[in-house]
């Protein structure tokens, strides 16, 4: 017997409330009750990473993650990363990389990258290489996002 | 102009614009790939898609070198069938080396005659003129000048200029060549960049397939009464196609798992294991591609002989987005935005199989989370669009990771056998290849090895084997 119930968090800073099922995955209420579609759906099932989004600053995979386990919980996803219209340090280093080619993985991969070096400020490039295991990509743009990760921590300024 | 290069001339006469298909003809009117606003701003169209192989800002590139306009001031529109040059898909690495050279002819032919109006317009030899960044100057006179925007002023250029535009040489390059940031940069690192399964319109439901256990399956029992209950839900049982539709895609998922089937399966007679001998001892006959010199003689007078097979597997194209598209139809139109390579063969199919004429039917291509050659078929397309026809709703069908493996339009498994030989001299003296179930492209081997045959038992397709570079003029 699923339970509809209000559940209020903070979404990209700011206080929301849904009144819907609690086992119902984050991935889906994110995409589709407050339309962000920047969180991404590869598998369904916590394997490629597409879907991930930070809560309580924790990195993990929206779409395994049932809502009622955010409940007064900070959840931050791609759209809430770039802060008024100012790009994150991390997507600037991106672009300048040229640390995407198709973009689907992109969002996961920020994310991550995110919590990595909130945790890690100044990872090591092996330690980097590990973390972002969790996040598949399939065009082949690896080399360049742990550049873009390695280039950010280390706050070198790029010339493309 | 001349500066002790090689100037290359091209323009868009029939031998130019042969296309990759027999037949077909990428328009000879410029206008048709580029339209410059008011404003400056260059919107270029084309029916190549973007799906992280970066020809979006690569065909920025192309027409921001030769029409003479910053990188940043394109706007491109790709793969919409309504307004984009009909093209057979964005696949096999075409991009660049066979719709470049047309778009730059072009871009080129449209700077050629903005030249003259600006001529015209400053009174002036169009020998005097330069332009920076889509701004006609008088050279050494910079207040003598006018834009692109003010000559165009969004409308058709005409054509006044007989003969070919001059393309422009390596050494002139400034923007062609350069690692330029891609153009679609911000809108991916933000999550703006929109992909078919992001797409929702008003009214849309979420449409989910009841898929067979294995292909072949037949069904034998269907039991949809308890799937029915869900409030919200609607059934489409028709022609094949039995979906549940819902304005809630995980309502629709749970229509779906309520859904009571029971399927025969046919029998599987091969495996990963046994397909590669299958394919060997099923194969139509080899044909021979090319060959050179004499095989048979230099078997016998080679001092080492190697003979290799080599066997491929099928494989999986899963690209991190799965199939999806968006299917509305209003007032007899059919607008369909699909994750595809091939939008204009994939509104032929839909066409098709929704009984309408082509010109009812629009595709739009969104950005794709990955290609690689998979996205070609278009079946998702076909079952949003039917399912939007049935229901008289918008429809949304997006496959799952399951149904991405299952429905995959998989690389082929195929089978390479190769007899080398070298002589006392350790050069290659024998290459005889042959190829089953994978085509001949790529088969001819491009080294000078004076033996050689090249077999295979499946023709490529005809789109390259009709393949013929743009002829070109260069004069130095």
């Amino acid at each position: 017997m699923v339970m509809k119930g209000p559940i209020s968090f903070t979404l990209n800073g700011g206080g929301v409330t849904v009144n819907t099922e609690g086992d119902r995955t984050l991935l889906w209420v994110l995409r589709t009750d407050f339309a962000l579609t920047g969180t991404k759906y590869g598998c369904g099932e916590g394997f490629c990473g597409a879907c991930t989004v930070l809560v309580g600053g924790n990195a993990v995979y929206a779409c395994l993650t049932p809502l009622k386990d955010v409940a007064n919980k900070e959840v931050l996803t791609i759209e809430g990363v770039a802060r008024y219209g100012e790009l994150h340090p991390l997507q600037q280093a991106f672009i300048d990389h040229g640390a995407f080619q198709c973009g689907y993985c992109t969002s996961g991969m920020l994310l991550s990258a995110i919590a990595l070096l909130r945790e890690q400020p100044n990872p090591s490039r092996d330690a980097i290489v590990s973390r972002m295991d969790r996040n598949l990509c399939r065009c082949g743009a690896h080399q360049r996002i742990v550049a873009a990760i390695e280039a950010t921590a280390r706050r070198r300024i790029v010339s493309p | 102009m001349v500066g002790g290069g090689i100037v290359v001339l091209i323009g868009l006469n029939a031998a130019t614009v042969v296309s990759e298909e027999p037949g077909h003809f990428y328009p000879k009117d410029f206008n048709a790939y580029l339209v410059i606003g008011k404003n400056g701003r260059v919107t270029v169209f084309s029916g190549k898609i973007e799906m992280g192989q970066g020809v979006l800002t690569s065909q920025a590139q192309l027409v921001a070198e030769e029409l003479g306009v910053s990188l940043t001031s394109i706007d491109m529109v790709l793969g919409d069938t309504d307004r984009c040059p009909i093209d057979m898909g964005t696949f096999g690495s075409l991009t660049t080396r066979m719709f470049g050279p047309v778009l730059r002819a072009a871009a080129a032919q449209a700077r050629a005659e903005l030249l003259a109006l600006a001529a015209r317009k400053l009174r002036v030899g169009p020998d005097r003129l330069q332009v920076v960044h889509g701004v006609v100057s008088v050279v050494g006179q910079p207040h003598r000048q006018v834009s692109y925007g003010e000559l165009a002023k969004g409308a058709s250029i005409v054509r006044t200029l007989r003969g070919e535009a001059i393309l422009r040489s390596a050494s002139q390059f400034q923007v062609m060549g350069t690692s330029a940031q891609r153009l679609d940069g911000r809108e991916k690192v933000t999550g703006a960049a929109q992909y078919a399964a992001d797409i929702r319109v008003p009214g849309m439901l979420y449409a989910k397939l009841l898929r067979s256990p294995s292909h072949g399956a037949t069904l034998q029992q269907l039991d949809t009464s308890v799937a029915e209950q869900l409030p919200g839900i609607s059934l489409v049982n028709r022609d094949g196609l039995i979906a549940v539709l819902h304005a809630d895609p995980e309502a629709a998922e749970e229509g779906l798992r309520r859904i009571n089937a029971n399927w025969q399966s046919p029998v599987g007679k091969l495996d990963p294991d046994s397909i590669h001998e299958h394919l060997v001892s099923q194969a139509a006959p080899l044909k021979t591609v090319a060959l050179r010199g004499d095989v048979t003689a230099a078997r016998a007078k080679a001092t080492r002989i190697f003979e290799s097979t080599y066997q491929k597997g099928y494989v999986a194209h899963a690209a991190l987005e799965p199939h999806a598209a968006v299917a509305q139809i209003q007032e007899g139109q059919v607008t369909v935005w699909a994750s595809t390579q091939t939008p204009f063969p994939t509104r032929d199919r839909i066409a098709k199989a929704l009984g309408l004429e082509s010109a009812r039917v629009r595709v739009i291509t969104p950005f794709l989370g990955g290609g690689f050659g998979g996205k070609s078929a278009d079946q998702q397309a076909v079952e949003a669009a039917r399912l939007a026809q049935m229901t008289g709703k918008p429809v949304q069908v997006a496959w799952t990771r399951a149904e991405e493996f299952f429905n995959d339009t998989f690389d082929p498994a195929s089978v390479v056998k190769i007899v080398s030989g070298i002589e006392a001299d350790g050069k290659i003296s024998l290459w005889d290849y042959s190829v089953y179930s994978a085509g001949e492209r790529g088969a001819v081997a491009c080294y000078d090895i004076p033996n050689a045959s090249f077999r295979s038992n499946r023709p490529s397709s005809p789109t390259v084997r009709f393949f013929r570079p743009p002829r070109s003029r260069t004069r130095s």
